[in-house]
Parts: structure tokens; sequence; C-alpha cells
């Protein structure tokens, strides 16, 4: 497939905000841009397919209300959307209480240490009550902050314990971050005003599709070197492969602040262990994350089709006890049930 | 006479093993769990086990004892296994027997490879190392492994096969290529031949083997962090119990290894664990894959046909006697008795005529005598086929069925096509191709002389003329904007330098030309070969068979056929699916052969798919099904092209 084959198959790709022309059939020859949607990439889709293709299915077409629209388990799908692991929720917490503690440090209000901490297991305990209700209850809020229902009360049944102790984890990473001396340079860079907290970005330059991703922290200083940290919540050994992830911050520093890698400097600051490591970047590097989305655009492609018309079969689970378990749908899937007890 | 590597297991055809139906309860109860639990009562109870194929939950145990029950921690999840009371005879007769038996014995016979103690196995219970190197050169250890497995021949018993393998390691572990106590260029020079190696600079993991002095595992290089050590590593958990540091795991573990604080760490990923482990970068050494040989190593993978029976014949010899007590025949466990298996007689058994003089006495009370040799009716010669040329011309096939016959009809076959006798060649077909290399003097000499010969060995093959231009690059980019300025050509030899996606790059950027590979270090590798051996006629042996496959891929790449086949069997098409390595590619290579007269009557095509699970080895049957059709579909057009009529599928 040519490039420019691949940018126009990307075009239908990546799941859009709403209007989507559903097929009919599971792999029809439907030229690409006869679909006219919006198109964004993320590394989140992305980590969904390869950890489970059955996943991503239920996530980005069963639940979507425009797509798969004659999946017989669509209004469980959308009800299974709404809820979330432990560990992604804390993790969740986690960025949001330090984006907040930088918010306010940049306009002059810091928040106390204490009230902060509690602040953070005040949500989490939200959570926790709501998920004590059952699924059943549950609806799309549109609040500020509105609880999430923790999935484990759906699959464990020390569920409430197990999301304690994920809870007396979260704690303890916000004081290694309010602590660590490592952190204290970012600490300092965070509350200065003009850092950037959880930017967005929704486009990157050469690509024909959104590329959609979220930097924790960005300062630009007066020399034009340009900082990025992304916070991970467990310890540097334990990560995952996420240069793809990091590499395409890096080209959107590139682009926003019109400079080269060499300008760019990204730390991962390991919240397990209070460590700061600098992530290597270099051009080359850059240039694979490039052609991987690009390869991502076919490969996504190629399997839109089969999300739209609801085929399901297309989409293999991953049958992997430890990704089943806390997967939020694995109540539905055939082999996320066998990893489950009842 | 056809002389297998298989043995077949007394008492033949009648084997039958008693087994227990017992149950696994716990509150984690997976079919990867259950596997665990195999192991664990093989290692600790000495019971042979497998789950069972159609009832979740259930053990098969080779046993006609009650089975008392067992509680056991596996992957910190509390597991039960009781006897649920009931009891089968599992025989080639059934459907389950004939599933599960050969699972059974197979488990048997590795069970009894390892109690034997004289060999050592990484990721798999089927491949056998031996202990140690058969040749060691340039920093590389050579060893045999052996490959075992058992299956059920219909009418004969389970047959239990031994098959003689290479595997290659470096000496220097990761510990030694990271060593920062070493002058540095020395360091500069350990850490490049570790990127080779491993090929890390091409994107690749690198496959490493972990050995902490109790298992050896295989896994992949994430990072080597610098400056981490053992000493300094947070507190880990491994199998259940907690430790404070790496180096406190070590000392507890493996003694013996007399790990210290300050030895290095590098992170790796083992197979089925989601996240990468900190190990001692002293346990690591580097698995070499074939293509990344020295020169020295290149020729100690290939073993004559008789050296490689000599050396199972010494497996089995080393092995000793292996007994197996739970197998018996049917009738024995018919009658009740518990009896050891009588050796049929030879008549009873397929082929008499047997070589058991080689094969040590002691193993033949569990097995017949000699290696199977299957009879006349079970031997299937697949005839060489009459080749058809361009003008008319035609190979026979080889007059007789030995090596010397076969050797003149592939020389004859090479001497056909460089005369010109291609069957057929795309008269549109543009004549100029384009060489895009690194920008090297090495490489700029080595790539010269490959697409002068290239050239000539195409001229030779089509009877047109051929034309070369040669473009230098600094970077894949680079080329890919000089490539696209060649307004004359569309078939371009790309010599890929090291960047991480070469490859791909080359796939994206040139998306309508006709792209042949080549890797530097290959061309490096076969052109030094050439200039430097020793022996001078191995340099250029090496140098022409390197040439004659680039050419005959170049040519089919330009939708060239040197030759054909009237017909490949009784279908008029083969289908062949295969998957990549790293699980996330899958091809399909299509062979059309059929009478003239109908069209298209002969093609050979191949494409390859991004496979959406590589957690499977598996392709989605619905994804497979669906590009099958689409495929076909490209190549037998409605209207233009008559459809098939019959078309094998090869996994």
């Amino acid at each position: 497939m040519s490039r420019r084959e691949a940018s126009a198959l990307a075009l239908e790709l990546f799941d859009t905000e709403e209007t989507v022309t559903e097929t009919t059939k599971a792999a029809p020859a439907v030229p690409a841009l006869q679909i006219a949607v919006k198109l964004k990439w993320s590394y989140s889709k992305r980590s969904v397919l390869e950890q489970c293709p059955r996943k991503f299915y239920y996530q980005y077409y069963g639940a979507n209300r425009n797509k798969a629209k004659n999946d017989p388990e669509k209004q469980r799908l959308r009800q299974l959307k709404l809820t979330v692991n432990r560990y992604t929720r804390t993790g969740e917490i986690l960025h949001l209480v330090i984006a907040d503690y930088f918010r306010k440090a940049q306009r002059g209000t810091p928040w106390e240490r204490q009230s902060l901490l509690n602040w953070g297991q005040k949500i989490f305990e939200r959570d926790l009550a709501r998920s004590g209700e059952g699924l059943d209850v549950i609806v799309r809020s549109y609040q500020q902050y509105p609880p999430q229902f923790l999935v484990e009360f759906l699959q464990e049944a020390d569920a409430r314990q197990l999301c304690r102790e994920a809870a007396t984890d979260m704690l303890t990473s916000l004081e290694t971050f309010l602590d660590a001396p490592a952190f204290a340079t970012i600490r300092e860079l965070g509350a200065q005003e003009g850092t950037l907290v959880e930017k967005h970005f929704h486009r990157l330059m050469g690509f024909p599709f959104g590329v959609e991703g979220q930097v924790d922290l960005v300062h630009c200083s007066q020399n034009g070197s340009v900082t990025l940290v992304d916070w991970k919540s467990g310890d540097d050994f334990g990560d995952g492969d996420d240069s793809l992830q990091l590499a395409v911050y890096a080209l959107w520093a590139a682009e926003e602040f019109s400079c080269e890698a060499e300008a760019i400097t990204l730390y991962k600051a390991f919240m397990g262990n209070g460590s700061l490591v600098e992530f290597p970047l270099s051009a080359s590097l850059l240039k694979v994350a490039r052609l991987k989305i690009f390869q991502d655009a076919e490969f996504f492609a190629r399997m839109h089709e089969y999300g739209c018309a609801g085929t399901v079969e297309a989409f293999t689970p991953c049958a992997q006890e430890a990704v089943c378990r806390g997967c939020a749908f694995a109540t539905v899937c055939p082999k996320g049930k066998e990893s489950l007890t009842w | 006479m056809v002389e297998t590597n298989a043995r077949i297991l007394v008492p033949g055809k009648d084997i039958a093993v008693t087994v227990c139906y017992a149950r696994v309860q716990g509150t984690m109860n997976t079919s990867k769990l259950r596997e665990k639990v195999c192991y664990r009562l093989r290692k600790e109870h000495g019971l042979i086990a497998v789950p069972c194929q159609d009832r979740q939950e259930q053990l098969l145990v080779a046993t006609d004892q009650p089975l008392p029950e067992r509680q056991m921690i596996v992957d910190e999840w509390k597991v039960s296994v009781s006897d649920t009371g009931e009891v089968a005879r599992l025989t080639l007769e059934s459907a389950e027997g004939w599933q599960l038996l050969p699972e059974l014995i197979e488990r048997m016979v590795t069970n009894a490879i390892e109690l034997c103690g004289n060999w050592w196995t990484s990721d798999s219970l089927r491949h056998w190392y031996q202990k140690k190197p058969f040749v060691a050169r340039d920093g590389i250890d050579a060893l045999r492994r052996y490959a075992v497995s058992a299956l059920p021949i219909e009418g004969i018993g389970i047959a239990v096969t031994v098959d003689v393998e290479t595997a290659f390691f470096t000496q220097f572990t990761v510990a030694d290529f990271f060593d920062s106590h070493v002058s540095l260029p020395e360091q500069r020079e350990r850490q490049a031949r570790f990127q080779r190696l491993t090929q890390r600079q091409a994107g690749h993991r690198g496959t490493l083997l972990y050995n902490n002095g109790e298992t050896s595992l295989k896994c992949y290089l994430e990072r080597v962090p610098s400056g981490k050590t053992c000493g300094m590593t947070v507190p880990r958990r491994v199998r259940g119990k907690s430790y404070v540091s790496l180096i406190d795991y070590y000392r507890q573990v493996c003694p013996e290894l007399s790990l210290r604080g300050d030895d290095p760490v590098a992170v790796v990923s083992f197979p089925g664990l989601d996240h990468p482990q900190p190990v001692a970068a002293q346990c690591l050494k580097v698995r070499v894959m074939n293509a990344l040989l020295p020169p020295s190593l290149i020729h100690a993978d290939k073993i004559a046909p008789g050296e490689r029976r000599d050396m199972i014949i010494e497996f089995w010899k080393q092995l000793g006697k292996a007994a197996f007590p739970q197998i018996r025949s049917v009738c024995e466990v018919n009658s009740g008795e518990v009896v050891s298996p009588e050796r049929p007689s030879t008549k009873s058994i397929e082929n008499p005529l047997l070589c058991d003089s080689a094969l040590p006495p002691e193993s033949s009370t569990a097995f017949l005598p000699g290696f199977w040799r299957p009879d006349a009716t079970r031997v299937r010669r697949i005839a060489f086929p009459t080749l058809h040329f361009g003008n008319g011309q035609a190979l026979a096939p080889p007059p007789q069925m030995n090596k010397e016959a076969y050797k003149q009809h592939f020389t004859r076959r090479a001497e056909m096509l460089e005369r010109g006798m291609c069957y057929h060649f795309p008269p549109l077909m543009g004549r100029t191709l384009v060489c895009a290399y690194p920008d090297d003097r090495g490489v700029c000499m080595a790539s010269e002389e490959m697409m002068d010969d290239l050239c000539k060995r195409m001229q030779q093959i089509t009877g047109n003329p051929f034309e070369f231009h040669m473009d230098s690059y600094e970077s894949v980019e680079d080329a890919l904007v000089k490539v696209n300025q060649e307004n004359y050509a569309h078939v371009v030899v790309v010599n890929l330098n090291d960047e991480p996606a070469a490859y791909t790059e080359a796939a994206l950027g040139l998306p309508d030309w006709k792209i042949k590979r080549v890797t530097e270090n290959m061309l490096r590798r076969q052109y030094q070969s050439l200039r430097t051996n020793t022996v001078r006629a191995q340099g250029r042996k090496s140098w022409d068979s390197f040439l004659r496959m680039t050419t005959l891929d170049l040519l089919q790449e330009m939708d060239g056929v040197p030759f054909r086949l009237d017909k490949a069997g009784k279908f008029e098409a083969q289908l062949v699916i295969d998957v990549s390595y790293d699980r996330r590619y899958y091809a399909q290579s299509l062979l059309i052969a059929r009478e003239r007269e109908k069209r298209s009557d002969f093609r050979v095509l191949s494409a390859s798919w991004h496979k959406p699970d590589p957690k499977h080895e598996a392709i989605n049957g619905r994804i497979l099904c669906d590009d099958i059709v689409q495929f076909l579909g490209k190549v037998i057009v409605p209207g233009n092209d008559m459809p098939l009529t019959s078309l094998l599928i090869a996994r």
C-alpha cells in the first residue's frame, strides 16, 4: 500500500466524533475517502489494540453509539465503558491532583500538603462509594470530577480491599511526588508561570489524520530549550515500551516550539521510587515514530471496517488472564469470562 | 527403504495408559494455570499429567493409583487438585486418546530426559541443549540442540522423534559487553559488537539466554540502565516472596552465583510476563541468529545425514534405560493384570528389517528395536516435474533417484536459465536498475560489482540488455528523494543501511517502485568473503550463490517467470500461508499451475498483511478467510480468467 493510500485509508480509521456511515458488510472494498470522518490517532488507542484486539472492538466500536449498531451487547458495552480498573483510576487521580497542584502554584495559591493528599483520597473514596451502589445505577455524568465505577466490583470478591490497597499506593506515590529530591527542579519548573500543564494536542504536521496526545508538563526556557515531563506511577523497571508515546510528545514539541530534537529534553518521572530518568531523543527516533504511526494507519484501516460492521469475531480476544482481570469488558468477552470467578 | 528418526514405543499400536481424572479448583482457574499445575505435579510428585481438552477444570493423570488431594500455590493463587474417582484407559482407538496419548508420552519422555541430567533446556521441554559447545570460534559457542516430540502413527503406535539442531550463544555475558572498567575504545568496540549481534540498531530487541544457575530462560533485552546495580534496585516480589533488592534475591535463591551488590543490571522481557524485569547482566548471554554468524561458523549447523543419524543414536545412548511403567498394552489392561508390556514379535510390527545394532539395548525395553522404517505402502516420493523454459525448451526429471542425478538436474536447470531460456519476462518491463547504497567507499565498490554482475545475469536469463545507475545516500530519506527523481526507471535495488526503520521507510517512500532489498551487512559479508577468503574458490562460490539468488528474486520482483511446471499435483493452485517470527505479519503465496488453455495458466504471487493479534500464533479465522478471498480475487479476475476448480491451502 502506498503512503497516499495509507493516508487515505487512515481518513476513516481511528475512532471519530459521531457521524459515521456504517458499512453493512465485513470486508467491503469501500474507498476510504468516501467515508468522511474526523481522524484521531493516540498512543492509548494503539496500546489497547496491541494489548487485546477484542477489547479494542468493545471500547471503540461495540460501545460507540454510532458504530457497530447491530451489536446485541450494545447497551451493556456502553455501560461497561464507563467503568475503570483500580490501576487506571489511581493513575488518573494522580495526574489530576498533580496538574491541579501546578495550576494553583502558578496562580500563587499553592495547595497545602495534607489538603492535597486528602483531596486525592476523597476522589477515590467517592469512587468506592459509587461502585458499591452497583453498575446498574451508573449514568454518564457531566460533573467536573465525576465518581467512577471500579471494575473490580464486578470481578473480585475482595474488591474493596484490593481498591484500598491501590489507594494506599496512590497516596504513597503522591507523597513521593511532593517529597522526592529528584523532583525538586520539576516542581519548581511546574510552578513557574507559562509552564504548560496537561497540554493536549490534536494534530501534527505531516499527518493527514489527527494525532492526539497530552503532555503532563511542558516548560520552554528563554534560551529555547524545551523540557517535557511524563509522570509514571510505577518505578523505572516496571514500565513498558513507551518510546513511541514519548517520541510523539517530542514531535509535537518540535513543531510547537520550532526546535530540533536536540533542544528537547524529555523526562520520565517515576513516582514509584522517586527517580527522574531522561529519555534519550534523537532525530532518527522521531523518524521511526512517524513511520510507526503511518504503519498504524494501515493497520487500523484494516480493522476499521470490521469494527463498523460489528464483526466482533475479527477481533481476537487476547486470553491473557492478567489483561482480562483488569478489563472493563471481561464480563462480556467469552475469554474474559474464563479468567473471572463468580 | 526409508529410515525415519522415530522410535516406536512398546507395545506398538496396542499402547494403553491408565489415567485418572483430577479436578483443579481455585479462585483462579485458567488453562495456563492448569498447565502449571501439570508442571508442578511432575516436578514435585513425579506424576505425568495433561489438561483435558473437553472437560474444563480437569486434568488427566497417568496413574492407576488413587490421587490424594493436594494443595498448592501457583502464581500466588491457592489451588487444590483432587481425584474425581473416574479412571479410564487411554488408547489410540478413541479420539481423546489419539489426541492426548502422544502428549502424555511426550511428557514422560521429556521427564526422563530431564532426570537423566545430560542436557539443559530453556523455554521449551521439547528442546534440549548439550552442556558443552562442540565448537567455539570468534567468541561464539555452538551447541547442539535436540528437538523431541511424540506423534501417533495409524496402525503403528506412538513414535518418539529426535532431531538435531544447532544454537549459538556469545561467550561474553551482557555484563562483559557493557563493562565500564575496560578502556574507552574497548568499551565502544564491545558495545558495537553487541549491537551487531543483537541487531538492536535495526530495531530488534535481541534474544538473550538468562541463566541463574538453576534454570535457563529465553528473554529479550529492553535496556541496560547506566549505573544501575543489583544492590540499588527497589524491593522485588518473586514467586510470592519479597526481597529488599535484586542482590537480596540472588543471595537467597542463587547463592552459588556469588553476585555482588555492584554487579550491573539489565532490564529484560520474559515471554508471558507483562512487565520487563531487572536481572543481573552477568546471567545473560546473547543468542546469535544464524544470519549474523561469523564466516568461521557459517557451516557449523550443516549436518550430513549420516552424521545426524550418529548424533541421534548417541543421544539415545546417553539417555540410557528409559522406563515408562505407566504404559501397558490394551490386552493387559483389559485382563486387569499389571505386568510390563510385552514386545510384539517382529512380525507384528511393520518392517522387520531393523537397525538396532547401533541403538543402545538398554532403551529397547521401552521402544521397539531400531528406528521406524515405514513399509512401501506408506512411502510416497514427490516426483520431479518436467520444467518448461522459454523457446519451447524443457528439462526432464532426473533419470534416477539418487544424489548425483539430482545434482546434475539442478546444474542443468541453472545452465538453461543462464542460456537465456527464461520462460517469460514482461516485454514492457523496464531494463534500467537503480541501486541506492550508503555513502561508503567499501559499500560502493561492493554495490558496483554486485550490480554489474546482476545486470549480466539478468541479460543472460532474459536475453535482454540491462543497465544500472548508482545513487549514493547519506540516509534512507535522502535515498528516497534521489530514487524518486529517477524518471526512467522503476526497479530499485536498495542496499539498506542499519537505520532502524529502513525497510519500512523504503516501502512507504517508494510506493510505485519494485524494490529488491539487500542489507548492507549481508553485502559487506559476501564481498569480504569474496576478497579475503583464504580459499579463493570458496569466497567466489559464496558470492556467486548470493548473486544467483538475488537475481532470481529480482526476476520475480519484475514479474518474470524463470521456468514453469505443468501441474503441481492434483490441484490447480496451491496457497501457502505463513506467520512471521514476531507474529505481527503473515503472508500468502500462491502458485497456479494448470492447463495452458486456461487463463491464467501459470502464476506465482506473494502478499503480506499486518496480523492484528501478535499474541497468538494462529491467524484470526475471519480475517484470514476474507484475505484469502480478496487475494484470490485480485489474481483470478472474473470475466478475464477462468475460475480455479481446485485449490490446496497449506498452513
